[in-house]
């Protein structure tokens, strides 16, 4: 294991982050290689001088000034909260390039073991084919927009029928 | 301090229930013939026709329990429930939750003085509450809130006099103080009907995080559920056996979309695929339940020379498969069908596009039972809400039933040909707030707006009788949550998104 790996390790274990499963190889690892042990020692030792540190003097622990939030009650609450999640996905979809709808099908491969080919659709993208549309939905209807101002994507309601043509920035 | 020390309950909560969108409130017991629904968050026990029946809730109904969501045993004699109670002392608590979780507040224990000092030292410039509780050296907030209550209970004089020095002393000392300081477990519980009695035996419990949406494999004595982290910033899957003898953790992150397979000894879930948020999830299926019904044992065992090795075999755990590859900006939801098929929704994008005109939809997918192939139900555009979060298959997988949080609109989709009627109309301001449930493969429960006075009302519809109102002898304004009247605001300009951080 190099040493960056051990390091990375053994803060995420002192952090609480690693599964049971990686702790237990971790110790197997450490018992069986008494330098990697060592240095883990040593990163322990200066994790804890290091809380100690901040404990003794809590204005070490205020590095970087961080920009005030606005506080909770002045915020736009939102009241459509899955409609910020749509437009975090649509900015998703077009960086991770997972344009339409992705229909993956993989089975994981064993450890020791080649992955098994199966017979897979030359593209992944599922076509839909279009009907005609219905006259008169009873849903919402939301349209993406850019915010004028630059500030990013907005969630537009655009259905009259429900809503009186309220335009939801 | 009460407020921010119930933030990663609240958090979990918002998680799970979505707040004020759709949540499930009825629940119909296999066969049909009774159901649980919940009224002002409240478990009562109907039969078919609405009535209530037995004394069962008053027993689910205690007032140290909240019990938000139950599992019908597969025989129809009882359910799975969850429940958060209160326990007057750590000792008591201590009886009752894993050793790891005891172990875990034990190791803080030590801190808390320390920590809380720290903490006060850097709030006070602020006097912010929000800024004291992030101000806390430790990001395993929940288990430092039990330490913290259990040292107040053991020597309250040094942290009174600690909080003391925070501008809003009264409330934190308040909280503390609250119940005699007592600490909540959360469990999960079997809750028999028969036999003339009622009868409840805990599966499990924490102190950690809540233990919630109980699904019991329809086959087999095992049941899945979610269990939230402490920090409520991500959501487990677990699966425990009816007898509460045997369990384990089926995956670390998930969302709360997930369902047994008709074989009821897999599980299929949706997971975030990038590990962060629930926008772009995978479709697994993993067997968890042997032929035999016993649980699997595990992927991962020590050879001879005590080196973790993976172990292969039939009643062993693999890796999940991964069927299906989804957009979910709504809640991430999925159904398995009685013939095995996976049914969830996915928004439909296509990129590059003009973002200017571009109207959001969503579709719902079909995965074969083998796992090859996937196929649209063909609908046709406008007859599914763009917020395809809240559908749900009848027993006989031919019919969904959709809703949505903005209308209180239901509709009905045939799976076979994508021909959707609209069985309740919408009324303009209403929002759906209820989830419906089949009562059997052609009859539909819903909340509807009913009566004279256009109330919310609990409404049982069928393509042969039509539509039918089964709580028209409730009490006044029980249901007054299932539906919700949303006050026109002409002046309303309401930003829906903004990228993350902007207020």
């Amino acid at each position: 294991m190099n040493p960056q790996s051990l390091h990375a390790l053994v803060i995420d274990r002192h952090a609480g982050e690693l599964s049971p499963e990686a702790v237990e190889l971790l110790d197997l690892h450490l018992a069986q290689h008494p330098s990697a042990r060592a240095e883990a020692d040593r990163i322990i030792q200066a994790l804890h001088a290091t809380s100690e540190a901040v404990l003794q003097h809590p204005e070490l622990g205020r590095v970087v000034p961080q920009e005030r939030v606005a506080p909770a009650a002045t915020r736009r609450v939102s009241t459509l909260p899955w409609l910020a999640w749509a437009a975090a996905a649509a900015l998703l979809a077009a960086v991770t390039g997972a344009g339409g709808f992705i229909a993956g099908r993989a089975q994981h491969s064993d450890a020791g073991q080649s992955p098994v080919v199966k017979d897979v659709p030359s593209s992944p993208v599922i076509a839909v084919a279009q009907t005609a549309p219905r006259k008169q939905s009873p849903w919402a209807q939301y349209r993406m927009t850019f915010d004028p101002s630059g500030q990013g994507v907005q969630v537009v309601r655009v259905d009259s029928a429900n809503q009186g043509d309220k335009v939801l920035r | 301090m009460k407020r921010t020390f119930h933030l990663a309950l609240l958090s979990t909560a918002a998680l799970l229930l979505s707040g004020c969108l759709p949540e499930e409130r009825i629940w119909w017991s296999p066969k049909g013939d009774r159901a649980i629904v919940l009224l002002k968050d409240r478990l009562r026990l109907v039969d078919e026709q609405g009535s209530f029946v037995g004394a069962v809730e008053d027993e689910l109904s205690k007032e140290d329990a909240l019990i938000k969501s139950v599992g019908w045993l597969p025989d129809g004699s009882g359910v799975v429930c969850q429940r958060v109670r209160k326990v007057a002392t750590w000792e008591e608590a201590r009886q009752l939750v894993p050793k790891a979780e005891t172990d875990a507040v034990d190791k803080i224990m030590p801190s808390v003085l320390p920590f809380l000092e720290a903490a006060v030292k850097l709030s006070v410039q602020t006097g912010s509450l929000d800024d004291f509780m992030e101000s806390l050296p430790t990001k395993d907030h929940e288990r430092f809130v039990i330490a913290v209550r259990r040292s107040f209970q053991q020597d309250p004089a040094p942290i009174e006099l600690l909080l003391a020095r925070l501008p809003n002393a009264a409330e934190s000392l308040e909280w503390l103080k609250k119940d005699g300081g007592a600490i909540e477990v959360a469990e999960l519980a079997i809750f028999k009907f028969d036999a003339g009695r009622s009868e409840l035996q805990v599966l499990a419990r924490s102190i950690l995080g809540p233990l919630v949406l109980p699904r019991v494999s329809p086959k087999h004595g095992a049941v899945a559920y979610l269990k939230a982290d402490e920090n409520a910033a991500k959501v487990a899957l677990e699966v425990i056996t009816l007898d509460g003898r045997a369990g384990f953790t089926v995956a670390r992150h998930v969302t709360t979309a997930f369902d047994w397979a008709p074989d009821g000894r897999s599980l299929v879930f949706m997971a975030p695929i990038d590990g962060e948020g629930e926008k772009l999830n995978a479709v697994h299926r993993l067997t968890v339940v042997q032929d035999n019904g016993q649980l699997m044992k595990p992927r991962y065992d020590r050879d001879v020379d005590g080196k973790m090795i993976e172990v292969k075999g039939r009643d062993r755990l693999t890796a999940p498969a991964t069927l299906a590859t989804a957009i979910t900006p709504n809640r991430p939801a999925l159904q398995v069908l009685p013939d095995g098929r996976v049914l969830f929704a996915s928004s439909m994008m296509t990129l590059p596009a003009k973002v200017t005109t571009s109207e959001l939809e969503s579709r719902l997918f079909l995965v074969s039972a083998d796992g090859e192939s996937l196929e649209p139900i063909p609908t046709a555009p406008g007859d599914l809400p763009a917020n395809l979060g809240y559908f749900v298959a009848s027993p006989d997988g031919k019919r969904i039933a959709v809703v949505e949080g903005e209308t209180d609109a239901v509709a009905v989709v045939d799976v076979d040909s994508g021909r959707t009627q609209i069985i309740s109309p919408p009324h303009p301001n209403w929002g759906c707030r209820t989830i419906p449930a089949w009562k059997s493969a052609a009859e539909l429960t819903f909340a509807a707006l009913h009566g004279s006075e256009a109330k919310p009302a609990w409404m049982l519809w069928s393509e042969v009788a039509g539509l039918r109102c089964l709580s028209e002898k409730w009490p006044a304004d029980t249901m007054a949550d299932w539906l919700e009247f949303k006050k026109p605001d002409p002046a309303a300009e309401s930003v829906i998104s903004k990228p993350s951080g902007q207020p």
